[in-house]
This record gives structure tokens, sequence and C-alpha cells, in this order.
């Protein structure tokens, strides 16, 4: 989170029925899916590798790590998140935009998640009042994902630290 | 009948002609017969002309043959050899010293040397002994140089003697021939040779001969082996006989000589022609004869060769052999005209009663109960067999005649009665008739109103089916325009659909462009403060993209309305289209149906109009049977009178068949007008009542 400003430039992605938003800052990129290289003896929440301009990128599965139910629709995009030096490509089914929000309208998590979504988790943003393109089941709330705490959460590094293979 | 009866007269004068004619024709053919065999007897002098030119013929060879011998023996080295020495032993002894001064000349030819010891007469005579056991020639004569002969010679040959015949001077001359040479007493075929030396120098001569007299016999002999019949050769010469082929016991050479002269042949008659014949020894000879040369001493002399035959017994006895043939003649001529006379009456007696009952049935009212006696199976009485049955039958038909002929007068009168009836029956049926007529008429306009009525109904009929077609080719035609129309529906779904394809395309480009449009952003907050109108643009891309989106979802809802609504329309149009399909069919049938109707009422038509014509042509027979119906009246009129003709010539018919008498028990009696019929056949009621 970046200190000083007052409002947030977000970009919104659904998986499934679970709608997201990530810093716009945090985003490296957006492609069209191409073919998954599958690793062996990584966890289920990596599909595997796939090669982005030239560079390996590691591609997790969010709805599993986060323990969401399977779905088996084909993915619209990848999105290639970033935190420093550290990238990773989430299927998504779909990229919408959001618009301006403030800082004061992230909510936080609501207690009623697990230990193990929270330290994946930013907050929650209720986007009632806002004039939204795409809107899901969950219609009014978007779950804000910050890529630093998505890396540097336990589960993200022990990946990194056996494979190396999220940079 | 008459014409018969003349010409039966003249069988008899026929057949005696007949036999009369076949003994004429006999006769000529015999006498035509006998004077042939007469001209064949004629030709004896030809016959033994060509005799004579044969004997000539194989005198000739014989001659050939002699000359031959006589160049052969002339050409014997030996002989040539002989004669040669001794010719000139005989100069040398003449003149000694020349010879010797010759034979010491050296190298002196062969021939000029004293000759060696050599007898010409040897060898002739060896030579005379061979060819007399090969042919006995009656002359062989060798003569040397000096005309001497040489050798076995025949008698009065010596060197003067023949020094005076001119055939011998011939030969010693070198000529070579044949000729018929008399020496001494005799005649011969002879030919002869010189005889020369190396140098052609004649040294000798050789004379061949065969005594005539022996030739000749030998030729008669040869001719035939009967001695009657063969024929004689005799050589004369100045009415001497120089050779002949008779023998001194049937003519001694005078006798013959004085036969053969001239003046002492005998000139008989025969078919006319007068011939001369020899007669020698009471017997008479024919005969030919040709001149020829004999060379006799030192000239040669015309002689005569005769050929003459025995003439037969034919020619002699022709006179008695005529004779008979006359006389019998004649009496078969006479035997056969009475012969004829008796056949000629044993075939006319017979006819005489045919002829007689003919004439009287010519006169008119024969009896045709007579019939003739019938005795055997010939000729006549077949005729008398055949005229009983032509008698049967005109019995037969002349009752038959006359019971027609009263039946004939019977009908007539009932004829007459039915005729008067049938009368006034074709009064009535006249009017009736009439009536009838009238009635057609009425009839026949009415019909020909039906006709015209049911010409307008096909007309109508007509016009319907036309319609009908009309009707039928339009709906083809809207079946067409709704299958095009289904067509363009369809095309118009398929276009749809690759507008749908075209906006798939359209939304990934909107898809695509949403994504640069997000990456666009990503760049802008990567840049931060500087990015921010490089935001903007790319957030109005975004949204760009996004009406784009879903605008092209719309065109889809919209193009899958547009494609469920064309299959809809296709659908339905097909079921137009059958529904088309099946009215054309109704239209079809209602049209054939209308055809149909069409032809019946033309049918119709066409049968009112021949019952038209045929209710006129009956309208029009009626009145023809109204005119008949009055001719008729006329003619039942007529028939009246008619009836009661026939009735008169049927009284006529009957008296004419009575004047013939055709059974035992009637005679022929007239007047049968008069009489009532006497076989009246049953009245004829059923008749009347029809």
């Amino acid at each position: 989170m970046q200190e000083g400003l007052t409002t947030l430039s977000l970009v919104g992605f659904r998986i499934g029925h679970w709608r997201f938003a990530v810093r716009l800052a945090q985003v490296k990129t957006s492609v069209m899916p191409s073919r998954v290289t599958p690793v062996w003896l990584m966890p289920g929440w990596v599909r595997g590798i796939i090669s982005l301009h030239g560079s390996i990128v590691c591609v997790l599965d969010l709805g599993r790590l986060l323990g969401l139910p399977d779905d088996t629709a084909r993915p619209a995009r990848f999105m290639v998140l970033k935190d420093g030096a550290l990238e990773a490509a989430i299927p998504v089914h779909e990229v919408f935009r959001v618009p301006e929000i403030p800082v004061d309208r992230v909510e936080p998590l609501p207690t009623t998640l697990g230990p193990a979504q929270r330290e994946l988790l930013e907050g929650t943003i209720n986007t009632a009042s806002i004039d939204m393109t795409a809107r899901g089941e969950a219609e009014d709330i978007l779950t804000l994902i910050d890529t630093t705490t998505l890396f540097g959460s336990p589960i993200v590094r022990a990946l990194g630290a056996s494979a190396g293979a999220v940079r | 009948m008459k014409v018969q009866l003349s010409t039966l007269w003249s069988i008899r004068n026929r057949i005696l002609f007949s036999i009369a004619g076949l003994l004429l024709v006999f006769l000529v053919a015999t006498l035509y017969l006998s004077s042939r065999q007469l001209s064949l007897a004629l030709d004896r002098g030809d016959y033994l002309a060509k005799h004579l030119e044969r004997f000539l013929t194989s005198e000739e060879y014989v001659g050939q043959f002699l000359q031959g011998t006589a160049v052969t023996l002339a050409s014997d080295a030996d002989i040539v050899r002989c004669l040669a020495g001794q010719r000139d032993e005989a100069a040398r002894a003449a003149h000694p010293g020349v010879a010797a001064a010759i034979a010491d000349m050296p190298g002196l030819p062969v021939g000029y040397g004293p000759a060696p010891a050599c007898s010409a007469a040897d060898r002739w005579n060896d030579a005379q002994g061979k060819l007399g056991a090969a042919m006995s020639p009656d002359f062989m004569l060798l003569a040397d140089w000096m005309d001497r002969p040489v050798g076995a010679h025949p008698e009065g040959t010596e060197a003067e003697s023949l020094r005076r015949n001119l055939f011998f001077t011939e030969i010693a001359q070198g000529l070579v021939k044949t000729s018929w040479v008399g020496i001494g007493e005799h005649a011969y075929l002879m030919s002869g040779a010189r005889v020369t030396d190396a140098a052609g120098e004649g040294v000798g001569t050789v004379m061949v001969g065969i005594s005539l007299d022996r030739l000749f016999r030998d030729f008669a002999s040869g001719s035939d082996s009967k001695r009657a019949k063969q024929q004689n050769v005799v050589l004369a010469a100045k009415d001497e006989v120089l050779a002949s082929s008779f023998l001194a016991s049937e003519a001694r050479p005078e006798a013959l000589a004085a036969a053969l002269a001239a003046d002492s042949r005998i000139t008989v008659e025969e078919g006319g022609e007068k011939i001369q014949v020899i007669e020698l020894g009471g017997l008479r000879y024919d005969f030919t004869q040709r001149p020829c040369t004999v060379i006799s001493g030192d000239r040669s002399l015309s002689a005569t060769l005769f050929m003459a035959r025995q003439r037969t017994a034919f020619a002699e006895k022709e006179r008695a052999f005529a004779m008979p043939l006359y006389i019998f003649g004649a009496c078969f001529m006479i035997l056969s005209v009475l012969l004829g006379f008796v056949l000629a009456r044993s075939i006319v007696r017979p006819l005489r009663g045919f002829i007689r009952y003919t004439e009287e049935m010519s006169k008119g009212g024969g009896d045709l109960t007579h019939r003739f006696p019938v005795t055997g199976t010939d000729e006549l009485s077949t005729l008398a067999r055949n005229l009983n049955a032509m008698l049967d039958q005109l019995q037969f038909l002349f009752n038959k005649v006359k019971n027609a002929s009263l039946e004939l007068g019977n009908s007539a009168a009932e004829i007459s009665v039915t005729a008067s009836e049938l009368h006034q029956r074709a009064q009535e049926e006249s009017l009736k008739v009439e009536e009838i007529t009238t009635a057609i008429n009425e009839m026949n306009q009415m019909i020909q109103t039906l006709s015209q009525n049911a010409q307008e109904a096909a007309e109508h009929a007509r016009k319907g089916g036309e319609a009908v077609s009309e009707a039928s080719s339009a709906i083809v035609d809207i079946r067409k325009v709704v299958v095009d129309s289904s067509d363009h529906v369809r095309t118009l779904g398929e276009r749809s659909a690759r507008i749908g394809n075209i906006v798939e395309t359209i939304r990934q480009i909107a898809d695509q462009t949403s994504l640069l449009a997000l990456n666009a952003s990503i760049e802008a907050a990567h840049a931060g403060e500087h990015g921010k109108g490089f935001a903007v643009v790319a957030n109005e891309v975004s949204n760009l993209a996004d009406r784009v989106n879903k605008s092209a979802r719309q065109i889809e809802e919209q193009l899958a309305q547009i494609r469920l609504l064309t299959d809809q329309a296709v659908s339905t149009m097909e079921n137009g289209t059958r529904t088309v399909d099946a009215g054309v069919v109704k239209v079809d049938a209602t049209f054939s149906g209308l055809n149909d109707m069409l032809g019946l009422v033309q049918e119709i038509g066409d049968r009112e109009k021949e019952q038209a014509q045929v209710s006129d042509n009956i309208a029009r027979n009626m009145e023809d049977i109204f005119m008949l119906v009055r001719e008729g009246l006329s003619s039942t009129e007529q028939t009246v009178n008619e009836g009661e003709r026939l009735r008169t010539l049927g009284e006529l018919l009957l008296r004419s068949v009575e004047q013939f008498k055709t059974s035992e028990e009637e005679q022929p009696a007239p007047e049968p007008g008069a009489k009532a019929p006497r076989a009246l056949p049953a009245p004829r009621q059923g008749d009347r009542e029809r």
C-alpha cells in the first residue's frame, strides 16, 4: 500500500463467481492464455509454467490457493502480477476496469475467514455505490489482493524457497 | 337333229374311203421302196468305178515297192564292182598297150588297176534267189554295159530285143520309173534302175516286174469270196487283151477281147435308163473303163483298163416282181371295199331306229314312253342307253311341267284375289304413312333444337375448361414464386450466419482492444503521473471496446432472432409450396374433369347432330315410303290384272304339254283349258291370311 495516495487505481478480475481487485502498479501485464507446461512434484495450486516474452513465469491457481470450489471454465486471460522481482501469472475468467476508489473504502477482511486465507488477502471493497461494468455473484464485494502480501505469505514463500521458481 | 341324220349316212362312206386310202398308201409305199431299190441297182456303174480307183491305188503301192527293189539292186556294191571289173577287163583286152601303161603309173587310184576275179552273174543269181524267196517277182533282169543279160534272165531278153524296148532304153539312160510294160507274150508292172560305177558311168541295168495277170487275179479274188460277185480287171489294147483276171476256162482272151469291143456290147433298160453291159459266156457283166498307157516294144500304146462284175438277179426279175404286186393290190382293194361296206352297214342299221324315232319327235307330239332295246356294251348300245335315260328325264320333266301348269292356273287365281286385298290394305297404309311422316317431321324439328342447345353447352364447357387451365397455370406460377422466395429467405439465413461470423470477429477484436486498453492502463499506471493522460485514453479505448463488445452481443442476439425467423419463414414457405402442389393437383383433376365433361357434351352434341340427320333421313324415307305405298297401290292393281293373265297362260301351257304321251293309260287329249284341274293343290288359305 503506497503512502500519500488518496485513491487507488485498481483493475478487477473474476475467477468463477469470485471477484478480485489488484493495484494497477502491481500488474505487469495481461495476456491471452497460452499453453501451460505442468511441473513435476508441485502443489496442486501451481498449474505449471509459461513463457512470457522469453521469461519463465509460474502459473498459480488463485482459486485453489484460496480454497474456492473448482471452476472448469476456460480462462480468458492470464493476469501477470509482480512484486519487485517476483512475478506470477494467475488465470482469470474476466478482467474488468475498476474506477478510482478512495483508500478509505478499503475495508478489513471479514473475521469469518480462516487464517490461511487471511495471510493471502489484503481487504475488501464495497462497490455498491460505484459504477461497475462487470458484476458477479457477490456483486458488491471486491476482494483486494496485495501482491506483496500474497507473495510474502508463508505458503508461497515456502514454494519459492523450495523451488526458487517464483520470481 | 336333221343335220346329224344326214351325217349318219356319210359314216359308211368314210369307212370305205378310209380302208381304200390305207391300201393306196401301202401300195404307194411299196412301189416307192421298190423303185428305190432299183435306183440303188442303177448305181452299180459308180460302184465299180470306185473299186477301179481302189485297185489303181494299191497297184501304185506295189509299183513303188518294185521301184525300191530295183534301186536297191542297182546300188549293190558287189554287182557294181563286178560289172565295172568286167567292163575294164574287156577294155584292157581290147587295148593291151594302154592297159600296161596305166598299170605302170604310180599312185593309180583304186579301180583303175587290174580288177580281182569277180563274177557279176553269180552275184546276180544269188540276189535273184534271195529276192524270189522273199517276194517272187515274175520278171528279173540284169544287163551289163553292152545290154547283155547277166546270169539267169527271162526268155526273149537278148541284147538286141532289149535295145529295141522303149522302157529298157529309158532305164539304161538313167531314168527311174514304173510302168505297165509288155514283153514277149506277157505284160508286167515293171520298174528299173541303171547300175553306175564310182565315176558315175553306167555299167549295167536292173529291171524287176510282176505279172499283171497275177496282180489282177489277186485283186479279183480279194474283192469277194464268191466268184460271181468278184470284180474282174482286164487290160486291153487294140482289140487285144494284154492282161486279165478271167481264167482261161471262163473266157479265152480272144472271146474276151471280142466281148469288150464297143460294138459287141449289149444295151439293157433298167428303171427307165439304158445301160450297156458286156455279155461273156452267157453271163452279163456291168462294167466301168478307164484309159491308160502301156509300153510295148519301142513305143507306148493307148490301152483301156476295164473293171467288170456279174449283174445281180434283181433287175432281171423286175417285171416278175411288179405284176403280182399290182394284181394283189387290186384284189385287196376290192376286198377292202366289200369289208368296209359290211362294216358300215352293221353300224348304220341300228342307227335307223334312232333316226325314225327322232323324226317323229321332230314333227311334234311324240311318244315319251318309247324305249330303245339295249343288247350289248358297244357304242350304239351306250347311245341307246343314254337316249333311254334322256327320255326318262324328259318324261319326268313333262309330267312335272303338266302338274306345275295346273298349279300355276290355281295360283294365278289366288294371286288375283290376294292382290285385290293387298290393294285395299295399301290404301289404308298410305293414310297411316302420311300421319307418321307428319309426326316425324315435328320430331325432327325438336331434335334440331336439342342439337343446337348441346352445341352451346359444349361451348360453355370449353370456356370453363380454358378458365381452369389459366387458373392452373397461375397456381403453378405462384408455386414458382413461393419456391423462389423460400430460396431467397434461405439465402438470407445463410448470409445472417456469415454476419454472425463477422460479429464474432468484431467481438474478438473488441476483446483484443480491451486487453490492449487494459495493458495500456497498466503501462500508464506504471508511468505514474506522466501516464495519466495516456490512462485516460486507455480508459476511453477500453470503454469503446466494451461498447463494441456490447453492440456485438446485441447484434448476435438480433442475428439469432433473424435465424429463428428465417427458419420459421422457410418452413412456412415449404408448407405453402406443398399446399400449392396439392392445389395444382386438384386444379389438374378439375381441368381433366372439365375436359371429360366437355368431351361428353361435344359427343352429346355430335350424337344430337347425327340424330338430327337420322331423323331427317327418316323423314325423307317416310316420304319415299309414302310414294312407294302409292306406287304399290297401282302395282297391286296391275298384279290383279297380271294374275288373270297368268291363269290364262297356265291353261295354254297345260294344253301344249298334254300333246306328249307321258304315261301308258293316257292319250294325248287337247283342250286342257276347258278341263277342270285333275290334281288341284290344297288352297293356300294360310298365304291369304298372311
